[in-house]
This record gives C-alpha cells, structure tokens and sequence, in this order.
C-alpha cells in the first residue's frame, strides 16, 4: 500500500513539470493550428543551456532558480526566431510548408546542440541543498522533485492568469477562434503569434532546465519530449490548459505506476500513455491538423 | 456572375487532383513500360561506368529510391504524413535479415517477407488513423518508430547495437547474387517492379479514391469512399514498398543495425522527396540520388547528419517547395512559353 502510494505522489510530482512541457504545445496549437515539432528541440537546447551556464556544477538553489529564469528567457528568444524564421511566412501558405518548416528545425536544432555540445551525454546534479529526500507521512520523497513541483506550479499558475486575464491572452483566445475576426477588429496577429511562440518557448525551456538534473542529457531529449508532450495532449484532449494537466497527471503516475510495477517496461511509459490516449477517446482528436 | 470552385490547399505541391477521369489502360500500360525501360538503361549505364565501391553507393541509391517513391505515395497521393517511416525500413530490414540467417530464405523471397512484416507492423500503426489525423498521426509514426528502435536493444534475438550480420543476398531465379555487378542488377530489377507495383496503384482507381481523400475528405466521403480505410491502405501499401526497400538495404550491406530506425532516416526521407518535388513521380527518385550524392561529398567533414537534413529541409521548404523537379519543370516551361511567343511575334 505505501508503495503505492509512493508511486502515485512520485508520478504527480514529476508529472507537474512535464505539464509545462505540454502546455507549451497547447498554447502554439490552440492559437495557431501548429503542431509545433521544434518544441521537444528546444526543450533539449533548455537543458543544455543549464548545464553549459552552471558548467554540470552542484550549486546553491537560488543560483539555480536563476538559471532556470535565465534559460528559460534564452528559450524564448530561440522560440521567436524559430517562429519568424519559419512559421511567419508559411501562415498564409500551405499548412503543409508549415508542419514541414516545423519539422526541418527540429533536425536542425538537434543538428545544431550536436555540433555544440556533442554527442555525449551530460549530466547536471541538482541544486545542493535539494539532492536529499524527505519522508512524507512513510512515503520518500526526492526534496528536487518536490521543489520542481512546487516552481513549475507557480509557472502554470502565472500561464493561467495570463491566458485568462491579460487583454494579450484575451486577444490570444481571439486568434485562436478566429483568426481573420480578430484582424477586422485590429488585433495584429502576427504579433500575437509570436506572442504564443514566446510563451511556448519560456514553458519549454524553464521546464528543460527544472528536469535536466533528472538524467543524461542528450540530443534524444528531443523526440522523447516531443512525444511526450503530444501523448500528454491526446491523454488530456487537445487545446486546453486543463486537459494538459490532467494529461501531465494521468501519465505522471502512469510512468511511475510502470517502473513500480512492471519494471520491464520502463522506457516504454510515454508509449503506453500514448496507446492508452488513443483507445480512451471516442472520437478523432485532431481533426487535419496541420 | 460566376462562382469558382474552391481550390484544394495542397494544389501546387502535390500530384493533381483526380478529376474523375483515369488514364487509360495503354496509356498506363506505355508509362509502366517507359518505367522499366528507363530504370534497367539507367542501371545498364551505372553498370558500365561504376566502379564496385561506386556500385555499392549506387545500390544505397536504388534503396533509397524505393523508400522514397513509397513515401512519395504516401504523402503525395494519399496525403498521409509520416515522420516515422524509419519504422517501416528498419522493420523491412530486420525481417528479411531474420529469415536470412535462421531459415535459410534468401533473394527476393526474403524481400518479401520484409515487406509482409512492414506491411504488418503497418496496419497495426495505421489502426490509430481511426482516432487522428494529419500531423497527429505523424507523431504517432513518430512514436512508433522510436518503440522499436528501443525493442532492438531489448530483444536479445535482434542483438541490440552490433544488430545482425551475415545476412547473405543468395541467389534470384538460380542466379548467384555473389558479385557486385549481379547484386546491382538484382537491386535494379527490385526498384523496376516496385515502381511499376507504385505507379500502378496511383493510376488505378484506389489511387484516384485517394487523391479525391487528400484533397477533399468531406467530398470523398459522400461519394461513398471510406476516409479511414483508404488512408488506412495507402499506410499499407507504403508499408510494405518501404519494407521492401529495408530488406533490399540488409541484403546490399550485409548487415542490419538500429540506426535504421533512427529518427534522422524518417527524416531524411522526407527530404529526398522534397528536394525532388513531391508533386511528381520522378522526384523522389531525384531526390534520394541528390540526397546520397551530396551526402558522399560532405561525409568528410561531418557525420552530423541531423544538420545538414534539417537544413536542406528548412531551405527547399521555404525556398523552392516544389522541389527540383519542380523547378526543373519551371525553366522549361519558361523556355518553351518564350520560345512559343517568340514564334508568334515572328509569324506576325
């Protein structure tokens, strides 16, 4: 029963920083109709910036907190070149160019944090004074896990009044309705597109800093990301903040469910939430999405 | 006042609508034939001026080539997109290294059960077409891909990273494939009928059902045409034709290793039918030749693969999406179009 328990307060709290993982997905999708491939990229590229700025050095939490503010600024800056590089000129054509363009860039950040940091896999401890665990009513808890947890719910906290109260969420919800209503009453949506890319791109690279120290870093984060966040998506339903959570928690305890309890399918946790996703809804998910 | 039709997205880049007209069986019939006759000159010529070290290369050509001619189909006919059609070849590859070396089964037989086995790994992939569509199946390829990469280094029978050697080429119709000039012609052979199998099925009447899918699924529906199944069955037949290409691709190396089904190939597939023109038959076979000819000539400087794929992507996409085929066929109706001017203004 405790190990059960264990398992299940293990999968929420590793659960709330993939959630901005997949909300960064869903806030590009829901504005935009992109399913942005160069996502899981820039997760990777967060990573490695973490552990190029603190040189893979255990140092004091708030030097970490930095860091991660740091990174995750870095990542939107990546995020709004990637969009002005490749998505600004591809709206009004093809969707096709687009999902193409988004998927060019993620070989081509993979390509580029190879050239960089190489092929080897790095590793970045956490923050000193939270590598121990703490023992919770019987059940172990990393104090890391417990500290990412509680950061990246202050995250989502923020992403949610800022989708839901600022007039540039509002007019973010209005691009997303309906893209060409919302120019005629002199919303520039293009702006607000790179608006959406930037949030993303925070999301993905504060998240890629929080998990770095959680195992080897290596250009492969970036397709085991991406598929995660879209398996969170489909798990959660597609385009809502909500769903991401749900879909964030529902894997969270699967993977930690799995490892517990069927250990020879770890590595395999993603996939089964993905299959598990698609088989529990009823109806197509993303209908011609591109 | 007049009411134009709406025009599909997809109009410029991919092969055109249907029209509700097939070609005719001869005409059909003479392309098939231009088909063969063009594959086994270009492989006599290649034969004559090739080296064995440029054979082997060019073998790697024909392999891609009929990877990204089932691609072509995949995305260019039937509008379905994969990014994990490494999947398909790494399965391909795998299955016809299996019966090689535990049974025995050898040439085109063994090509067959690769492409069987892709075509199997295929439908049960392709069953989540009843859930997703677009670029959400394309994460699911995606997801699939990256499973098996993982299975081969779980399953012991598939011998993780060192993969299978010893996979032999055998023999085809009682001819010995032992020398690299026979495996050439073999490889060639293999490319012709694929083609002729893919060119086919795009001309008959499942081809146009599919098209009319790509370009209008609501329309298609109401005529009858089952959305899910057919796109269902162009994952298949692509499947297997990748399969096949997998398989082909363990009998020119020898070997089979897991890289085959690294990301980076679903990738570069992709590519090959890009920087060729998805619009047109002959595309990806142009594009897979400029893909690995390109490739020979950087592979001195830099095994990052990831970069230069993403890159070439990145550049046709935004610069010439419809390929060189594409702009190929753009000069020359350049050329054609002021010559003809030219002959009008003379005859004034």
């Amino acid at each position: 029963m405790i190990e059960f328990i264990g398992a299940l307060v293990s999968g929420a709290l590793t659960a709330v920083p993939i959630f901005l993982v997949a909300s960064g997905l869903t806030v590009v999708y829901g504005a935009l109709g992109v399913l942005n491939f160069a996502h899981g990229a820039v997760f990777m590229v967060g990573a490695f910036l973490t552990v190029q700025f603190l040189g893979g050095a255990a140092v004091a939490w708030t030097t970490y907190l930095v860091v991660v503010l740091a990174t995750a600024v870095a990542c939107a800056l990546l995020a709004v070149v990637v969009e002005l590089v490749a998505f600004r000129r591809l709206y009004r054509k093809e969707h096709l160019l687009g999902l193409l363009a988004s998927f060019a860039l993620l070989f081509v950040l993979q390509g580029a944090a190879q050239r960089i940091w190489g092929l080897a896999p790095r590793t970045q401890p956490a923050p000193r004074e939270l590598s121990g665990s703490v023992d919770v009513a019987g059940v172990v808890v990393s104090e890391y896990a417990l500290a990412t947890a509680t950061m990246s719910a202050v995250v989502g906290a923020v992403l949610w009044l800022l989708l839901r109260r600022s007039a540039v969420g509002k007019q973010l919800q209005a691009v997303a309705d309906d893209r060409e209503m919302a120019e005629a009453v002199g919303i520039r949506a293009d702006r607000v597109g790179m608006f959406a890319f930037a949030v993303s791109g925070f999301l993905a690279g504060a998240a890629g800093a929080m998990l770095a120290p959680q195992g080897a870093i290596d250009v492969g984060l970036s397709e085991r990301y991406l598929i995660l966040g879209f398996a969170i998506i489909i798990l959660g339903g597609v385009g809502s903040l909500r769903g991401a959570l749900f879909g964030a928690l529902g894997l969270g305890v699967l993977v930690s469910m799995l490892s517990s309890y069927a250990p020879t399918l770890v590595g395999f946790g993603t996939f089964v939430g993905l299959a598990a996703g698609l088989l529990l809804r009823r109806r197509a998910i993303v209908q011609e999405a591109t | 006042m007049t009411i134009t039709a709406r025009r599909p997205r997809t109009r410029s880049l991919l092969p055109p609508p249907s029209v509700g007209r097939l070609r005719s069986g001869r005409s059909v019939s003479l392309r098939l034939l231009a088909i063969v006759v063009a594959t086994l000159g270009g492989a006599a010529l290649i034969a004559g001026a090739a080296g064995s070290y440029s054979l082997f290369i060019w073998q790697l050509v024909v392999v891609y080539m009929l990877f990204a001619a089932s691609v072509n189909f995949l995305f260019g006919i039937a509008g379905v997109f994969s990014f994990g059609q490494a999947a398909v070849l790494g399965t391909g590859g795998y299955a016809t290294a299996l019966v090689s070396i535990h049974a025995g089964i050898e040439g085109p037989l063994a090509l067959l059960f690769g492409g069987l086995a892709a075509a199997a790994l295929s439908v049960v992939v392709g069953t989540a077409l009843n859930r997703v569509s677009g670029v959400a199946f394309a994460i699911v390829t995606l997801a699939a891909s990256e499973i098996l990469q993982q299975l081969t280094f779980r399953v012991p029978a598939l011998r993780g990273e060192d993969g299978l050697s010893g996979v032999a080429a055998g023999s085809a119709f009682g001819i010995a494939l032992d020398d690299p000039e026979r495996l050439w012609w073999y490889a060639a052979f293999v490319l012709a009928v694929g083609l002729v199998a893919l060119y086919w099925v795009q001309e008959s009447r499942l081809g146009h059902a599919l098209r009319s899918v790509r370009d209008d699924a609501e329309l298609a529906r109401s005529t009858g045409i089952g959305i899910v199944s057919a796109r269902l069955v162009a994952f298949v037949i692509a499947g297997f034709f990748g399969g096949v290409a997998g398989g082909l691709l363990a009998q020119v190396q020898l070997t089979i290793t897991p890289e085959v089904f690294h990301f980076s190939v679903s990738g570069l597939v992709v590519v090959m039918c890009l920087v060729g023109g998805l619009r047109w038959f002959v595309g990806p076979l142009i594009g897979a030749a400029a893909y690995i000819w390109a490739e020979q000539q950087i592979a001195g400087e830099s095994d990052n693969r990831l970069l230069y794929t993403g890159l070439a992507l990145l550049i046709v996409v935004l610069v010439a999406p419809d390929g060189l085929a594409g702009v190929t066929h753009r000069l020359f109706r350049r050329v054609v179009r002021g010559r003809e001017r030219k002959a009008v203004s003379d005859g004034d």
